[in-house]
């Protein structure tokens, strides 16, 4: 019977992080395609293709509880720019890697009880 | 600081500055303070699997070796012939692997996530080795 994947393993700079349940998201980074119609003249119509490759960027996106640990990772991502790797794997060979990562939002650390901090890193096409 | 190089028959991929890469050899030094309890346990087995054995066998004059000639595999195999559970010695040594003496291509420190990555036969191999080099040499003849 298929299995939805829901409980994917995060590696960030080789280490496994321990994430909110159900948090994690990514994109691939295969980029936006648009399809436009021009017009020819006579009732005739073409369509016409472009790829727009400024979003060519992958995007992995995941919450952590706020504890001292995961605040001390995060802001350690932070300070390696783009020089984080991380890859998710998961149940049926799921694999995917993710290069050259920055985390590119300024994370908000929320010192309460049952808070997250949402980590969202964006860098080359997954493979 | 003493040092020894070990290949792997299998790489391993690892993250190294935001970059996905194949490491093929390990580098290892000794234990430190730091992780003197799973070195402890480690030397603590070695003499163990040695005194059970000595009780056990008539080891002839001529079958005794000095600790420089024995080989990863003999160590290997005198522990797992004697009551020690092996699978629980293996586990002690990737836990001292994770302490800060051992780096992948001599850059990254090796992590769990790294560890569960090397084959069963390379983790056998370094574990003798890592043996020999730096458990038994602080050991008596």
């Amino acid at each position: 019977m298929p299995k939805a994947l829901a409980n994917p393993t995060l590696v960030v700079n080789n280490i496994a992080i321990p994430v909110a349940p159900n948090s994690v998201s990514y994109k691939e980074g295969t980029g936006e395609q648009t399809m436009r119609a021009q017009s020819a003249g006579g009732g005739s119509v073409q369509s016409v293709f472009s790829k727009n490759v400024e979003t060519n960027l992958s995007f992995l996106k995941f919450s952590l509880f706020n504890t001292p640990e995961n605040i001390a990772l995060a802001r350690g991502w932070k300070i390696l720019e783009n020089a984080n790797a991380a890859s998710l794997t998961g149940d049926g060979g799921f694999s995917k890697t993710f290069n050259n990562m920055a985390v590119t939002n300024d994370y908000e650390v929320n010192l309460g009880a049952d808070t997250t901090i949402d980590i969202e890193l964006m860098g080359d096409p997954a493979v | 600081m003493k040092t020894f190089e070990f290949s792997l028959s299998e790489s391993i991929s690892y993250h190294n500055k935001g970059e996905s890469q194949e490491g093929h050899s390990l580098t290892l030094t000794a234990p430190t303070v730091k992780a003197r309890k799973k070195a402890a346990k480690l030397k603590q087995g070695v003499m163990r699997a040695v005194s059970s054995l000595q009780g056990d066998a008539n080891i002839k004059p001529e079958d005794k070796k000095s600790k420089e000639d024995i080989k990863p595999e003999e160590i290997l195999a005198l522990i797992q012939m004697s009551s020690i559970e092996y699978d629980e010695y293996m586990d002690i040594f990737i836990d001292l692997l994770c302490k800060g003496i051992c780096k992948i291509e001599d850059e990254i420190e090796m992590t769990a996530q790294l560890a569960d990555k090397m084959s069963f036969e390379d983790t056998e191999k370094l574990m003798g080795e890592y043996l020999i080099n730096f458990i038994l040499g602080s050991l008596g003849n």
